[in-house]
Protein backbone atom coordinates (compact mmCIF):
# COMPACT_ATOMS: atom_id res chain seq x y z
CA UNK A 1 0.00 0.00 0.00
CA UNK A 2 3.24 2.12 -0.20
CA UNK A 3 2.33 3.20 -3.85
CA UNK A 4 -0.03 5.98 -3.78
CA UNK A 5 -1.67 5.20 -7.46
CA UNK A 6 -2.46 1.54 -5.90
CA UNK A 7 -3.39 3.36 -3.06
CA UNK A 8 -5.88 5.33 -4.79
CA UNK A 9 -7.21 2.58 -6.90
CA UNK A 10 -8.13 0.25 -3.90
CA UNK A 11 -9.83 3.35 -1.98
CA UNK A 12 -11.94 3.80 -5.28
CA UNK A 13 -12.79 0.03 -5.84
CA UNK A 14 -13.36 -0.26 -2.09
CA UNK A 15 -16.14 3.17 -2.45
CA UNK A 16 -17.60 1.46 -5.38
CA UNK A 17 -18.55 -2.11 -3.36
CA UNK A 18 -19.59 -0.05 -0.38
CA UNK A 19 -21.79 1.88 -2.68
CA UNK A 20 -22.80 -1.30 -4.95
CA UNK A 21 -23.66 -3.02 -1.76
CA UNK A 22 -25.83 -0.42 -0.08
CA UNK A 23 -27.75 0.19 -3.27
CA UNK A 24 -28.23 -3.62 -3.28
CA UNK A 25 -29.29 -3.64 0.06
CA UNK A 26 -31.83 -0.92 -0.99
CA UNK A 27 -33.21 -2.90 -3.74
CA UNK A 28 -33.99 -5.95 -2.65
CA UNK A 29 -35.05 -4.63 0.90
CA UNK A 30 -36.08 -7.64 3.09
CA UNK A 31 -36.97 -5.80 6.10
CA UNK A 32 -39.63 -3.59 8.00
CA UNK A 33 -40.00 -0.66 9.69
CA UNK A 34 -40.77 -1.35 13.20
CA UNK A 35 -44.38 -0.89 14.80
CA UNK A 36 -45.34 -0.28 17.90
CA UNK A 37 -49.03 -0.43 18.67
CA UNK A 38 -49.09 -2.42 21.50
CA UNK A 39 -48.27 -0.64 25.02
CA UNK A 40 -47.30 -3.75 26.82
CA UNK A 41 -45.08 -4.73 24.12
CA UNK A 42 -43.38 -1.39 24.27
CA UNK A 43 -43.17 -1.97 28.28
CA UNK A 44 -41.98 -5.62 27.70
CA UNK A 45 -39.17 -4.20 25.11
CA UNK A 46 -37.91 -1.63 28.66
CA UNK A 47 -38.17 -4.20 30.95
CA UNK A 48 -35.90 -6.34 28.52
CA UNK A 49 -33.21 -3.06 28.07
CA UNK A 50 -33.61 -2.01 31.99
CA UNK A 51 -33.08 -4.43 34.25
CA UNK A 52 -36.08 -3.83 37.25
CA UNK A 53 -37.96 -0.88 34.83
CA UNK A 54 -41.71 -2.54 35.77
CA UNK A 55 -43.75 -0.96 32.92
CA UNK A 56 -47.33 0.71 34.14
CA UNK A 57 -49.24 2.92 32.40
CA UNK A 58 -48.29 3.38 28.65
CA UNK A 59 -49.60 4.52 25.45
CA UNK A 60 -48.41 3.78 21.70
CA UNK A 61 -47.88 7.09 18.81
CA UNK A 62 -51.06 7.06 16.35
CA UNK A 63 -47.96 6.05 13.77
CA UNK A 64 -46.28 3.18 15.29
CA UNK A 65 -43.08 4.41 15.68
CA UNK A 66 -43.07 5.78 19.68
CA UNK A 67 -44.49 4.42 22.76
CA UNK A 68 -44.34 6.04 26.23
CA UNK A 69 -44.48 4.03 29.67
CA UNK A 70 -44.39 5.07 32.93
CA UNK A 71 -42.93 2.67 35.81
CA UNK A 72 -45.84 0.93 38.04
CA UNK A 73 -45.12 3.12 40.98
CA UNK A 74 -44.63 6.34 38.51
CA UNK A 75 -40.94 6.74 38.90
CA UNK A 76 -39.78 6.22 35.67
CA UNK A 77 -40.66 7.36 32.16
CA UNK A 78 -39.68 4.71 29.71
CA UNK A 79 -39.54 5.81 25.89
CA UNK A 80 -39.24 3.78 22.89
CA UNK A 81 -38.48 4.93 19.21
CA UNK A 82 -38.86 3.16 15.99
CA UNK A 83 -35.55 3.45 14.40
CA UNK A 84 -35.69 1.81 10.91
CA UNK A 85 -36.70 -1.69 11.69
CA UNK A 86 -35.30 -1.87 15.43
CA UNK A 87 -36.42 0.27 18.66
CA UNK A 88 -34.63 2.17 21.06
CA UNK A 89 -34.93 3.01 24.43
CA UNK A 90 -34.64 5.83 27.13
CA UNK A 91 -35.65 5.75 30.60
CA UNK A 92 -35.89 9.04 32.69
CA UNK A 93 -36.40 9.82 36.32
CA UNK A 94 -37.78 13.07 36.89
CA UNK A 95 -36.07 16.69 35.49
CA UNK A 96 -34.03 14.38 33.16
CA UNK A 97 -35.70 15.11 30.19
CA UNK A 98 -34.52 18.55 28.77
CA UNK A 99 -38.38 19.73 27.38
CA UNK A 100 -41.19 18.12 26.62
CA UNK A 101 -43.81 20.18 24.62
CA UNK A 102 -46.93 20.00 22.90
CA UNK A 103 -47.60 20.57 19.35
CA UNK A 104 -51.24 19.97 18.05
CA UNK A 105 -51.57 16.03 18.50
CA UNK A 106 -47.68 15.58 18.47
CA UNK A 107 -45.46 15.78 21.53
CA UNK A 108 -41.83 17.00 21.21
CA UNK A 109 -38.99 15.92 23.40
CA UNK A 110 -35.68 17.71 23.61
CA UNK A 111 -33.01 15.45 25.97
CA UNK A 112 -29.01 16.16 26.55
CA UNK A 113 -27.75 12.96 24.52
CA UNK A 114 -25.32 13.57 21.71
CA UNK A 115 -26.98 10.77 19.88
CA UNK A 116 -30.61 11.51 20.41
CA UNK A 117 -31.52 15.20 20.93
CA UNK A 118 -34.92 14.80 20.13
CA UNK A 119 -37.82 12.80 19.42
CA UNK A 120 -41.65 13.15 18.45
CA UNK A 121 -44.57 11.17 19.24
CA UNK A 122 -47.88 12.04 17.30
CA UNK A 123 -50.78 10.95 19.79
CA UNK A 124 -53.95 9.75 18.68
CA UNK A 125 -55.13 13.48 19.00
CA UNK A 126 -54.86 17.34 20.83
CA UNK A 127 -57.18 15.17 24.01
CA UNK A 128 -54.54 12.36 24.66
CA UNK A 129 -51.55 14.19 23.64
CA UNK A 130 -52.11 16.72 26.14
CA UNK A 131 -53.24 14.29 28.89
CA UNK A 132 -49.80 12.80 28.51
CA UNK A 133 -48.63 16.12 28.57
CA UNK A 134 -49.42 17.08 31.74
CA UNK A 135 -49.01 13.13 33.06
CA UNK A 136 -45.23 13.45 32.40
CA UNK A 137 -44.55 17.24 32.75
CA UNK A 138 -42.87 16.31 35.75
CA UNK A 139 -40.01 14.32 33.92
CA UNK A 140 -38.90 17.50 31.96
CA UNK A 141 -37.13 20.56 33.41
CA UNK A 142 -38.83 22.95 31.77
CA UNK A 143 -42.22 21.85 30.03
CA UNK B 1 12.25 -10.86 5.24
CA UNK B 2 9.58 -12.73 2.90
CA UNK B 3 7.38 -10.62 0.70
CA UNK B 4 4.41 -10.93 2.77
CA UNK B 5 0.89 -10.33 1.41
CA UNK B 6 -1.69 -8.33 2.84
CA UNK B 7 -4.53 -10.28 3.77
CA UNK B 8 -6.91 -7.51 4.38
CA UNK B 9 -6.71 -6.58 0.93
CA UNK B 10 -6.70 -9.99 -0.87
CA UNK B 11 -9.99 -10.81 1.21
CA UNK B 12 -11.84 -7.54 0.32
CA UNK B 13 -13.37 -9.20 -2.57
CA UNK B 14 -14.55 -12.53 -0.50
CA UNK B 15 -15.75 -9.82 1.94
CA UNK B 16 -17.89 -7.87 -0.62
CA UNK B 17 -19.27 -11.59 -2.47
CA UNK B 18 -19.88 -13.06 0.97
CA UNK B 19 -22.01 -9.98 2.03
CA UNK B 20 -24.15 -10.03 -1.28
CA UNK B 21 -24.45 -13.44 -0.72
CA UNK B 22 -25.69 -12.91 2.85
CA UNK B 23 -28.31 -10.37 1.48
CA UNK B 24 -29.13 -12.97 -0.97
CA UNK B 25 -29.89 -15.60 1.82
CA UNK B 26 -31.59 -12.81 4.18
CA UNK B 27 -34.22 -11.87 1.91
CA UNK B 28 -35.00 -15.47 0.58
CA UNK B 29 -35.47 -17.16 4.23
CA UNK B 30 -35.37 -14.35 7.25
CA UNK B 31 -32.23 -16.14 8.93
CA UNK B 32 -30.70 -12.65 8.42
CA UNK B 33 -31.71 -8.70 8.60
CA UNK B 34 -30.06 -5.96 6.54
CA UNK B 35 -30.87 -2.90 6.96
CA UNK B 36 -29.71 -0.32 4.37
CA UNK B 37 -29.09 2.66 7.15
CA UNK B 38 -27.36 0.16 9.19
CA UNK B 39 -25.41 -1.57 6.27
CA UNK B 40 -24.52 2.34 4.66
CA UNK B 41 -23.18 3.16 8.35
CA UNK B 42 -21.47 -0.14 9.07
CA UNK B 43 -19.72 -0.29 5.01
CA UNK B 44 -18.59 3.62 5.62
CA UNK B 45 -17.19 2.65 8.70
CA UNK B 46 -15.22 0.06 7.48
CA UNK B 47 -13.82 1.93 4.46
CA UNK B 48 -12.88 4.65 7.07
CA UNK B 49 -10.82 2.47 9.30
CA UNK B 50 -9.04 1.41 5.95
CA UNK B 51 -8.25 5.08 5.32
CA UNK B 52 -7.04 6.03 8.67
CA UNK B 53 -5.36 3.49 8.79
CA UNK B 54 -2.83 4.59 6.13
CA UNK B 55 -2.84 7.92 7.59
CA UNK B 56 -2.57 7.09 10.83
CA UNK B 57 -0.91 3.39 10.69
CA UNK B 58 2.38 5.41 10.87
CA UNK B 59 2.22 6.17 14.62
CA UNK B 60 2.28 1.92 15.51
CA UNK B 61 4.90 1.55 13.05
CA UNK B 62 7.22 4.22 14.26
CA UNK B 63 6.85 3.45 17.92
CA UNK B 64 7.68 -0.70 16.96
CA UNK B 65 9.93 0.07 14.66
CA UNK B 66 11.65 2.18 17.40
CA UNK B 67 11.49 -1.08 20.34
CA UNK B 68 12.03 -3.34 17.97
CA UNK B 69 16.16 -3.08 18.94
CA UNK B 70 15.22 -3.75 22.37
CA UNK B 71 13.66 -7.38 21.31
CA UNK B 72 14.84 -10.13 23.83
CA UNK B 73 15.05 -13.00 20.70
CA UNK B 74 16.01 -13.00 17.27
CA UNK B 75 13.14 -15.33 16.48
CA UNK B 76 13.34 -14.74 12.22
CA UNK B 77 10.95 -16.20 9.62
CA UNK B 78 10.87 -20.21 10.17
CA UNK B 79 7.48 -21.36 9.32
CA UNK B 80 6.82 -22.97 12.83
CA UNK B 81 7.25 -18.92 14.17
CA UNK B 82 4.50 -17.84 12.16
CA UNK B 83 2.53 -20.34 13.68
CA UNK B 84 3.48 -19.92 17.12
CA UNK B 85 3.30 -15.82 16.57
CA UNK B 86 -0.29 -16.28 15.27
CA UNK B 87 -1.55 -18.43 18.41
CA UNK B 88 0.67 -15.76 20.70
CA UNK B 89 -1.12 -12.88 18.86
CA UNK B 90 -4.83 -14.28 18.87
CA UNK B 91 -3.84 -14.46 23.61
CA UNK B 92 -2.95 -11.02 23.28
CA UNK B 93 -5.85 -9.84 21.70
CA UNK B 94 -7.92 -11.71 24.01
CA UNK B 95 -6.41 -9.36 26.71
CA UNK B 96 -6.76 -6.52 25.01
CA UNK B 97 -10.27 -6.69 23.81
CA UNK B 98 -10.91 -7.60 27.04
CA UNK B 99 -9.53 -4.19 28.37
CA UNK B 100 -11.16 -2.62 25.41
CA UNK B 101 -14.54 -3.08 27.30
CA UNK B 102 -13.37 -2.45 30.51
CA UNK B 103 -11.30 0.84 30.21
CA UNK B 104 -13.89 3.36 28.85
CA UNK B 105 -10.83 5.24 26.78
CA UNK B 106 -10.58 2.13 25.04
CA UNK B 107 -14.18 1.27 24.80
CA UNK B 108 -15.20 4.32 23.67
CA UNK B 109 -13.26 3.65 20.27
CA UNK B 110 -13.86 -0.32 20.33
CA UNK B 111 -17.74 1.06 21.01
CA UNK B 112 -18.38 1.55 17.03
CA UNK B 113 -17.96 -2.11 16.22
CA UNK B 114 -20.79 -3.02 19.00
CA UNK B 115 -23.20 0.18 17.82
CA UNK B 116 -25.12 -1.90 15.11
CA UNK B 117 -28.12 -3.45 16.60
CA UNK B 118 -28.50 -5.75 13.63
CA UNK B 119 -25.69 -8.59 13.53
CA UNK B 120 -24.88 -9.75 10.01
CA UNK B 121 -21.58 -9.59 7.84
CA UNK B 122 -21.41 -6.05 7.08
CA UNK B 123 -21.34 -6.06 11.04
CA UNK B 124 -17.58 -6.84 10.95
CA UNK B 125 -16.22 -3.95 9.35
CA UNK B 126 -18.36 -1.70 11.48
CA UNK B 127 -14.79 -0.41 12.85
CA UNK B 128 -13.51 2.66 14.83
CA UNK B 129 -11.45 5.45 12.61
CA UNK B 130 -9.28 6.65 15.38
CA UNK B 131 -7.56 3.56 16.98
CA UNK B 132 -4.14 4.58 17.13
CA UNK B 133 -4.89 7.92 18.72
CA UNK B 134 -5.66 5.76 21.37
CA UNK B 135 -2.36 4.27 21.94
CA UNK B 136 -3.50 0.90 22.39
CA UNK B 137 -0.85 -0.66 20.70
CA UNK B 138 2.12 0.74 22.95
CA UNK B 139 -0.07 -1.38 25.74
CA UNK B 140 -0.50 -5.06 23.82
CA UNK B 141 1.12 -4.20 20.15
CA UNK B 142 4.58 -4.62 22.17
CA UNK B 143 4.93 -7.68 23.73
CA UNK B 144 5.41 -9.74 20.62
CA UNK B 145 8.04 -7.51 18.99
CA UNK B 146 9.55 -7.25 22.30
CA UNK B 147 9.60 -10.76 22.29
CA UNK B 148 11.68 -11.26 19.19
CA UNK B 149 9.42 -11.66 16.37
CA UNK B 150 9.59 -9.41 13.26
CA UNK B 151 7.43 -6.54 13.43
CA UNK B 152 6.08 -7.43 9.75
CA UNK B 153 4.76 -11.15 11.18
CA UNK B 154 3.13 -9.68 13.98
CA UNK B 155 1.20 -7.32 11.51
CA UNK B 156 0.62 -9.96 9.18
CA UNK B 157 -0.87 -12.57 11.80
CA UNK B 158 -2.59 -9.84 13.53
CA UNK B 159 -4.36 -9.16 10.11
CA UNK B 160 -5.22 -12.98 9.30
CA UNK B 161 -6.48 -12.92 13.45
CA UNK B 162 -9.20 -9.49 11.74
CA UNK B 163 -9.97 -11.72 8.28
CA UNK B 164 -11.18 -15.07 10.38
CA UNK B 165 -13.46 -12.41 12.48
CA UNK B 166 -15.47 -11.50 9.44
CA UNK B 167 -17.24 -14.35 8.99
CA UNK B 168 -18.58 -14.84 12.51
CA UNK B 169 -20.65 -11.97 12.21
CA UNK B 170 -23.80 -14.07 11.07
CA UNK B 171 -26.75 -15.08 12.23
CA UNK B 172 -27.05 -17.63 9.37
CA UNK B 173 -24.63 -20.41 11.09
CA UNK B 174 -26.92 -21.63 13.61
CA UNK B 175 -24.12 -23.75 15.68
CA UNK B 176 -20.92 -25.86 14.11
CA UNK B 177 -19.48 -29.52 15.80
CA UNK B 178 -18.89 -29.55 19.56
CA UNK B 179 -15.26 -29.81 18.80
CA UNK B 180 -15.23 -26.51 16.48
CA UNK B 181 -17.14 -24.79 19.53
CA UNK B 182 -15.16 -26.03 22.03
CA UNK B 183 -11.85 -24.48 20.34
CA UNK B 184 -12.43 -21.80 17.97
CA UNK B 185 -14.63 -18.48 18.14
CA UNK B 186 -17.98 -19.55 16.40
CA UNK B 187 -20.79 -17.33 15.23
CA UNK B 188 -22.48 -18.56 18.07
CA UNK B 189 -19.83 -17.66 20.42
CA UNK B 190 -19.59 -13.89 18.65
CA UNK B 191 -23.29 -13.41 18.77
CA UNK B 192 -22.99 -13.98 22.79
CA UNK B 193 -20.61 -11.09 22.73
CA UNK B 194 -22.29 -8.42 20.49
CA UNK B 195 -25.64 -9.36 22.50
CA UNK B 196 -26.90 -6.69 26.10
CA UNK B 197 -28.78 -9.33 27.63
CA UNK B 198 -27.60 -9.12 30.76
CA UNK B 199 -26.28 -13.09 31.21
CA UNK B 200 -24.34 -12.19 28.06
CA UNK B 201 -22.71 -8.71 28.34
CA UNK B 202 -18.60 -8.82 28.89
CA UNK B 203 -18.84 -12.64 27.52
CA UNK B 204 -16.37 -13.88 24.65
CA UNK B 205 -13.99 -11.77 23.77
CA UNK B 206 -12.00 -14.69 21.84
CA UNK B 207 -10.53 -13.13 18.22
CA UNK B 208 -9.60 -16.60 16.71
CA UNK B 209 -9.71 -19.11 19.43
CA UNK B 210 -12.38 -19.76 22.03
CA UNK B 211 -10.03 -21.38 24.76
CA UNK B 212 -9.02 -18.40 26.19
CA UNK B 213 -12.81 -17.20 27.28
CA UNK B 214 -12.86 -20.98 28.94
CA UNK B 215 -9.34 -20.58 30.34
CA UNK B 216 -10.04 -17.03 32.24
CA UNK B 217 -13.59 -17.26 32.74
CA UNK B 218 -15.51 -15.17 30.72
CA UNK B 219 -17.23 -17.93 28.54
CA UNK B 220 -20.88 -17.96 28.16
CA UNK B 221 -22.56 -20.43 25.74
CA UNK B 222 -25.60 -19.38 23.88
CA UNK B 223 -28.64 -20.07 25.19
CA UNK B 224 -31.60 -21.98 23.03
CA UNK B 225 -33.82 -19.94 25.52
CA UNK B 226 -32.40 -16.49 25.72
CA UNK B 227 -32.34 -15.04 21.85
CA UNK B 228 -29.76 -12.53 21.55
CA UNK B 229 -30.56 -8.64 21.67
CA UNK B 230 -27.73 -6.95 19.27
CA UNK B 231 -26.55 -3.56 20.48
CA UNK B 232 -24.71 -1.53 23.14
CA UNK B 233 -26.67 -0.87 26.40
CA UNK B 234 -28.06 2.40 25.48
CA UNK B 235 -28.21 1.96 21.36
CA UNK B 236 -27.58 5.06 19.40
CA UNK B 237 -30.72 5.45 17.69
CA UNK B 238 -28.95 7.15 14.66
CA UNK B 239 -26.43 5.37 11.82
CA UNK B 240 -24.75 8.70 11.11
CA UNK B 241 -20.86 7.68 10.81
CA UNK B 242 -19.55 10.76 12.69
CA UNK B 243 -21.79 10.46 15.53
CA UNK B 244 -21.09 6.80 15.80
CA UNK B 245 -17.30 7.76 15.00
CA UNK B 246 -17.73 10.44 18.17
CA UNK B 247 -20.42 10.10 20.67
CA UNK B 248 -18.77 8.11 23.47
CA UNK B 249 -15.34 10.74 22.97
CA UNK B 250 -17.84 13.47 23.60
CA UNK B 251 -19.11 11.47 26.79
CA UNK B 252 -16.21 11.43 28.27
CA UNK B 253 -15.23 15.43 27.48
CA UNK B 254 -18.50 16.23 29.10
CA UNK B 255 -18.04 14.19 32.13
CA UNK B 256 -14.69 14.85 32.76
CA UNK B 257 -15.62 18.67 32.26
CA UNK B 258 -18.30 17.81 34.93
CA UNK B 259 -16.11 16.15 37.52
CA UNK B 260 -15.83 17.77 40.88
CA UNK B 261 -11.94 15.86 41.49
CA UNK B 262 -9.05 14.83 39.86
CA UNK B 263 -10.18 11.05 41.00
CA UNK B 264 -13.99 11.25 39.87
CA UNK B 265 -12.39 12.33 36.08
CA UNK B 266 -9.72 9.78 36.08
CA UNK B 267 -13.04 7.69 36.66
CA UNK B 268 -14.65 9.00 33.69
CA UNK B 269 -11.69 8.76 31.70
CA UNK B 270 -10.39 5.13 32.72
CA UNK B 271 -12.78 3.45 34.17
CA UNK B 272 -15.31 1.41 32.95
CA UNK B 273 -17.84 2.20 30.67
CA UNK B 274 -20.98 3.60 32.49
CA UNK B 275 -18.81 4.43 35.77
CA UNK B 276 -19.97 7.14 37.91
CA UNK B 277 -19.07 8.32 41.07
CA UNK B 278 -22.31 7.49 42.99
CA UNK B 279 -22.84 4.39 40.63
CA UNK B 280 -26.47 6.05 39.37
CA UNK B 281 -25.45 5.20 36.22
CA UNK B 282 -25.39 1.53 35.21
CA UNK B 283 -21.81 -0.18 34.53
CA UNK B 284 -22.31 -4.08 32.92
CA UNK B 285 -20.79 -5.38 36.11
CA UNK B 286 -24.13 -3.40 38.34
CA UNK B 287 -26.49 -4.76 35.27
CA UNK B 288 -25.32 -8.34 35.65
CA UNK B 289 -25.35 -8.00 39.61
CA UNK B 290 -29.17 -6.77 39.12
CA UNK B 291 -30.32 -8.97 37.16
CA UNK B 292 -28.55 -11.99 38.84
CA UNK B 293 -30.36 -10.33 41.61
CA UNK B 294 -33.43 -10.81 40.29
CA UNK B 295 -33.07 -14.00 38.75
CA UNK B 296 -32.10 -15.31 42.57
CA UNK B 297 -35.60 -13.79 43.71
CA UNK B 298 -37.33 -15.65 40.83
CA UNK B 299 -35.92 -18.92 40.96
CA UNK B 300 -36.54 -18.08 45.63
CA UNK B 301 -39.97 -18.03 44.43
CA UNK B 302 -40.42 -20.54 41.70
CA UNK B 303 -38.44 -23.21 44.13
CA UNK B 304 -41.20 -22.87 46.90
CA UNK B 305 -43.87 -22.54 44.64
CA UNK B 306 -42.97 -26.03 43.06
CA UNK B 307 -42.84 -28.40 45.52
CA UNK B 308 -46.37 -26.71 47.21
CA UNK B 309 -47.77 -27.59 43.59
CA UNK B 310 -46.38 -31.27 43.46
CA UNK B 311 -47.40 -31.80 46.75
CA UNK B 312 -51.57 -32.60 47.16
CA UNK B 313 -53.52 -29.41 47.96
CA UNK B 314 -53.91 -29.66 51.79
CA UNK B 315 -56.84 -27.57 51.74
CA UNK B 316 -59.33 -26.83 48.62
CA UNK B 317 -57.93 -24.38 46.28
CA UNK B 318 -59.50 -20.48 45.76
ZN1 LIG C 1 -16.06 -6.29 21.71
ZN1 LIG D 1 -17.63 -8.48 16.50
Amino acid sequence: MDDPIILALVLAGAALAVAGLIGFNRLIGGWSPAALDDPEAAGARLAEDVVGFEPGEGACAADGRAALVLEADGERLGLVLARGGRTVTRVFRPGEVDAVSRDGAALDFRFSDFTLPRARAIMADDAEAEAWRSKIARFARQS
Amino acid sequence: MPNLPDPILIAIPVFVALIVAEMIYARLTGHARFEPGDTAASLIMGMGNVVSGVALGFIALAWFTFIERFALFDIGWAWWAFAVCFVLDDFVYYWSHRFAHTVRWWWADHVVHHSSQHYNLTTALRQPWLNPLTLKFIFFGSWLVLLGFPVAMVAFVGALNLVYQFWIHTETVPRLPRWIEYVMNTPSHHRVHHATNPVYLDRNYAGVFIVWDRLFGTFQKELDDEKCRYGIVKNLGTDNPLTICFHEWVGIVKDVRGAKSVREALGYWLGPPGWSPDGSRDSSKIIKAKWAERQAALNGAGGTAEPEAAAPAPQPAE
